[in-house]
């Protein structure tokens, strides 16, 4: 019993080392002296976090990336969490083949998938827009955010819209007043996701975003191809890091001061 | 005075119709059941009131005012579901406040209104509370006093009594009489247990099949059932259904005015019901006497009941009389409802025998 307690703990702290590692040898990397990415770091300093504020072209792919994530976010949520509504409540013909449809474009791998998608671009006259780009985003977040919004819309009872509405609710106040917030922790799941996938997002970028939309993680790539690692794009790194747990924490304490 | 009026009511999803021409009248102040096992329709029908289904065919008046397209919200209806549909996120007030918000009540009133009906369930104590942490008894009753908040023009309960333990249920059901008392509100409540529906309501209404087969008082339904159907649903036990060969059933001679009525119904295949407790056993031989073995006395504290054997093998209830297990004969006592003769093929009624 003992001994087994034991195994199991070492075994679940093995698994979140691994997990926490990378992120741990990120930000001490980015608080060291040298000009090189050195692990473990040898002299303390906050140069490359000034360096990354005083860098107007990581500055301008930080923004671009947050300009299209928090688009193709609010996209992908809004779309799909109708589309989730109507495959739920709609219960249309042929349901499971429509979900699998939107579905779809996970299926293939994303590079041959964004090859494709830069040819229906160009032909369409939409290569190397932010419309492209956003439009390129969203067919990648979208199914993740309806897979996340219909499953949260399924464990909601549909007769609690129908006692709001014996109540003299109409059918989308009904909605407004029960189910969107009862789903409210879904869709900021969804939202999260949406963005982190589509902020972390190399592949289908490089192909599609063109010269004048290179996102952050296009340009750390090219950066990285280029010339090695930058300790700038370090600091940046450990500045998301930073960013995703205040965020986290913030999302954990939400619902405690929600109520009667 | 008619108070609710459905008449033609149809309702199919796809090709199988869930319910056929459904037709009753209801007198403001009533209390109805509607009674049937399940898939009989019943719930169907109870939403098609509320409005949270619009009929194929058929037409709803409520007081006057035609209803029939009508959409939910703008029917003043308080329907409680089954499963309660209490919003979670709300505290018990807020829940009960729904339908006064809705209808852009002023605060203060709404205030008020939400303290009374939480007075007449006897929750007040529990306003803040989240309807998680109430029991499920607790939960129904905040359901109730959500809908009647809004005061209705109909009350509409949906098996309020199925999700509760065997205990609480005494205690709702005279919960529900008192409360149908001291609001006069016209209550429509669906169950498919026949004793609820034989001890609470005013009137009864049998379902089957999407069809409403018979409607009347609990005593109707009761001692008067209109088809074969009907007198095996209701009662505990029902009523005992013999199958009468053109012959007779073997070694009986019925009562002179029952074995006319036997030879006036014809040569088609008739079924007889007797009830239970109409049904005497007594020593084998005894005049008019329907032989029988004596399988069983069951002892229900009460009372107790006799199970026969008849000589073709269909079996019987009846009241115990001081024999033992073996061969005994069967009579009427001729207390309680009357022998009841149905066509065989129809399940129709033809004739109530007084014996």
């Amino acid at each position: 019993m003992k001994i087994g307690t034991f195994v199991r703990a070492t075994g679940i702290g093995l698994i979140l080392l691994f997990a926490v590692a990378p992120i741990l040898v990120l930000i001490l990397a980015a608080f060291d002296e040298g000009r090189f990415f050195r692990f473990p770091p040898r002299g303390l300093s906050m140069r490359w976090f000034i360096a990354a504020f005083e860098s107007a072209e990581y500055r301008a792919s930080v923004t671009r990336s947050v300009v299209v994530a928090s688009l193709a976010t609010v996209i992908s949520v809004g779309l799909g969490g109708l589309a989730a509504l109507g495959l739920v409540r709609g219960r249309p013909p042929g349901q499971a083949y429509l979900e699998a449809l939107i579905l779809a474009p996970l299926a293939l791998p994303l590079v041959v998938w964004a090859i494709a998608f830069l040819q229906v671009l160009s032909y369409s006259g939409l290569g190397g827009t932010l419309f492209g780009l956003i439009l390129a985003h969203v067919i990648i977040t979208l199914p993740i955010a309806m897979r996340v919004i219909l499953a949260t819309f399924t464990r909601i009872d549909p007769d609690l819209e129908a006692a709001a509405r014996s109540l003299g609710a109409t059918p989308v106040r009904a909605f407004l007043r029960t189910t969107l917030p009862l789903a409210r922790g879904g869709i900021a799941g969804a939202a999260a996701l949406s963005f982190l996938v589509s902020f972390n997002d190399v592949v289908v970028s490089t192909f599609v975003a063109g010269a004048g939309w290179v996102t952050f993680p296009v340009r750390l790539y090219a950066q990285l191809r280029g010339e090695g690692i930058d300790p700038i794009t370090l600091a940046i790194g450990a500045m998301i890091v930073g960013v995703i747990i205040v965020g986290a924490i913030a999302t954990e304490l939400w619902p405690r001061r929600r109520g009667r | 005075m008619t108070y609710l009026v459905a008449s033609g009511l149809q309702k199919a999803y796809g090709r199988t119709a869930v319910l056929s021409d459904v037709a009753f009248e209801v007198a403001q102040g009533e209390f109805i059941c509607l009674l049937g096992p399940s898939g009989c329709g019943k719930s169907t029908l109870l939403r098609l009131l509320a409005g949270l289904i619009e009929p194929d065919d058929g037409r709803l008046m409520l007081a006057g005012e035609d209803l029939t397209r009508r959409p939910a919200w703008h029917r003043d209806i308080g329907l409680v579901f089954q499963n309660y549909a209490l919003f979670p996120h709300l505290s018990v007030a807020r829940n009960v406040a729904f339908g006064l918000e809705m209808r852009g009540l002023p605060k203060a009133e709404a205030k008020s209104r939400v303290a009374e009906a939480l007075e007449l369930v006897d929750l007040a104590d529990y306003r803040d509370r989240l309807p998680s942490e109430l029991s499920g008894g607790q939960q129904q009753r905040v359901a109730i006093a959500r809908a009647i908040a809004v005061r209705p023009r109909l009350l509409l309960l949906d098996e309020p009594l199925s999700n509760l333990d065997a205990l609480l249920r005494g205690t709702v059901r005279a919960d529900l009489r008192d409360l149908h008392r001291r609001t006069g509100l016209t209550t429509i409540m669906v169950t498919h247990d026949q004793a609820e529906a034989l001890s609470l309501a005013d009137r009864v209404a049998v379902m089957s099949g999407g069809r409403i087969v018979q409607m009347g008082s609990p005593e109707t339904i009761y001692a008067s059932p209109d088809t074969t159907f009907v007198a095996s649903f209701v009662g505990n036990p029902p009523a005992n259904l013999l199958r009468l060969p053109p012959d007779g059933i073997p070694g009986w001679t019925p009562p002179p005015p029952l074995a006319a009525a036997i030879a006036n119904a014809g040569s088609r295949p008739l079924v007889l019901a007797l009830w239970p407790e109409t049904l005497q056993v007594v020593e084998r031989g005894h005049a008019h006497s329907i032989p029988a073995t004596l399988r069983a006395v069951e002892f229900l504290g009460a009372e107790r009941r006799a199970h026969l054997r008849l000589t073709d093998g269909q079996t019987l209830l009846a009241h115990p009389g001081e024999q033992g297990e073996g061969d005994v004969g069967v009579v009427l006592r001729g207390n309680g409802p009357l022998p009841t003769i149905f066509d065989a093929e129809t399940g129709a009624r033809l004739i109530q025998v007084a014996t």
